[in-house]
């Protein structure tokens, strides 16, 4: 599916052409489709079902949900900038070790900073930030798109993968937390609110994602023809 | 045997220039992240260090009731002592002493050496999925706790459930309680019915985290005595 829908999108000649202001100019590029292709029609958690694991475990709270996915967007961004930077240098026959190192690396340095700098973010999210390193999307977007693009286009690319991912972590965090905790960014929306315990448990996030994955087939063009994911 | 006659065999070295080039670059990617690695570790190390000792140092002073938890842990802002300030606290009033298994600290009212006001336990286990840990503190003969915290987000129990024994509600009801003959905790105790001195109690859904809390107050507890008896004589 993903290859398909990159062949579909036409080279664009005129998009250096100065006449044209930015605003026109910017949705035509190949970097900007790019950028949208990840956010919304390859979107990692609801369209390729991709990443489940902090999908699950690091969504109970909106904060988490959107603290996570930025973690994975700079962890993202520079494994693939790296990658593709090195493009021509790694050989083909270990470039799947090589990508593993890197992005282990920028993983790790994500990792080291959050508990420096933010220890409170870095103990809500335990285990799920080392766990990025493990993340398919990472490696699928260094060995599909960043190992044969220029790093500036790598860049985008793996800016819309991780937009994609905040927006649907965080969406999950914020249903997740109104209804386990009657509260939104850990501000108390509901007084007196009984919680649902469901909501925190991992159970609550797989119903959600279930849920979402159906209104957004059902609302995307692709979603009608069982296209998509 | 007709697959081997088509091909002829090739006479190739085993370590060819192509070869050679996947050895290094792997190597040196593997070699300067790990130096990098190492670099970033050694700059971050103290500040990550710094960070646990100051929140550890925090917590004790709100176990012994000097400071509100708020004070110390806002949500948001800054605490009203900073870590420099707390340190010299530490300094001029508090003896940490390292057991066998465990540390605890002396706590004095005026200066190190002088009237003992407190000791301060900090207990630590495996709860239901993550870390249970808390901060106590005990009148100088043990028999009753002072004051307790919990250090909110150093807790790695189940978020709505586990995690509430980082609500206020929950550690404040360790002040003034008895650890003789030894802790217990109560379950569905109605809020208007008594409970006894020497009880806490218990998280809904939570009974993991509540008898792991007990069974590290108790044991911790017992090893204390035991050091301070021996002390006395």
């Amino acid at each position: 599916m993903t290859e398909v829908k990159t062949a579909a999108i036409p080279t664009v000649q005129h998009a250096s052409a100065p006449a044209i202001p930015l605003t026109q100019r910017l949705p035509q590029t190949k970097g900007w489709k790019e950028l949208v292709r990840d956010i919304w029609d390859d979107n990692p958690t609801f369209r390729m079902i991709l990443a489940m694991c902090p999908t699950m475990g690091a969504t109970n709270m909106a904060i988490n949900g959107m603290a996570q996915g930025l973690a994975t967007l700079i962890a993202t961004v520079a494994s693939s900038v790296t990658v593709a930077a090195l493009r021509n240098i790694i050989p083909s026959e270990v470039r799947l070790p090589s990508y593993m190192i890197i992005i282990a690396f920028w993983v790790t340095i994500v990792d080291i900073f959050l508990r420096a700098y933010l220890p409170p973010l870095s103990a809500a999210l335990g285990p799920y930030v080392p766990l990025i390193i493990t993340n398919c999307f990472v490696l699928g977007r260094a060995e599909a798109f960043a190992s044969q693009n220029s790093p500036g286009l790598s860049a985008l690319d793996a800016l819309g993968v991780g937009l994609g991912f905040t927006m649907s972590l965080t969406l999950l965090g914020i249903v997740r937390e109104l209804l386990g905790f009657g509260s939104l960014f850990g501000i108390q929306i509901f007084s007196g609110w009984t919680p649902w315990v469901v909501m925190i448990i991992p159970a609550g996030a797989f119903l959600l994602v279930g849920l979402y994955v159906g209104i957004v087939k059902h609302f995307s063009p692709g979603g009608q023809i069982g296209g998509g994911a | 045997m007709t697959e081997q006659a088509k091909t002829p065999p090739k006479k190739k070295k085993l370590m060819g220039a192509h070869e050679w080039r996947m050895i290094i670059v792997l190597t040196v990617i593997a070699a300067v992240a790990g130096g990098l690695l190492a670099a970033v570790n050694e700059v971050t190390k103290a500040t990550i260090e710094a960070n646990a000792k100051a929140r550890l140092r925090s917590s004790i002073l709100v176990a012994v009731g000097l400071y509100k938890a708020e004070e110390l842990f806002p949500a948001e802002g800054l605490p009203k002592l900073s870590a420099a300030q707390v340190d010299q606290y530490f300094k001029e009033h508090i003896e940490e002493v390292k057991a066998d298994s465990f540390t605890y600290w002396k706590i004095y009212k005026d200066k190190v050496g002088g009237e003992l006001m407190a000791y301060v336990i900090r207990i630590a286990g495996s709860g239901f999925q993550g870390l249970v840990a808390m901060q106590v503190a005990l009148k100088p003969d043990l028999s009753e706790i002072i004051g307790a915290h919990v250090v909110p987000f150093e807790i790695g129990e189940t978020p709505g459930l586990g995690f509430r024994m980082t609500e206020e509600q929950f550690w404040s009801q360790f002040a003034g309680m008895k650890t003789g003959p030894r802790i217990e905790f109560i379950k569905f105790r109605d809020p208007d019915s008594p409970k006894a001195p020497n009880q806490f109690d218990a998280i809904t859904g939570a009974t993991y985290t509540s008898t792991t809390v007990r069974d590290l107050l108790n044991k911790t507890i017992a090893s204390l005595r035991k050091i301070v008896q021996k002390e006395q004589k």
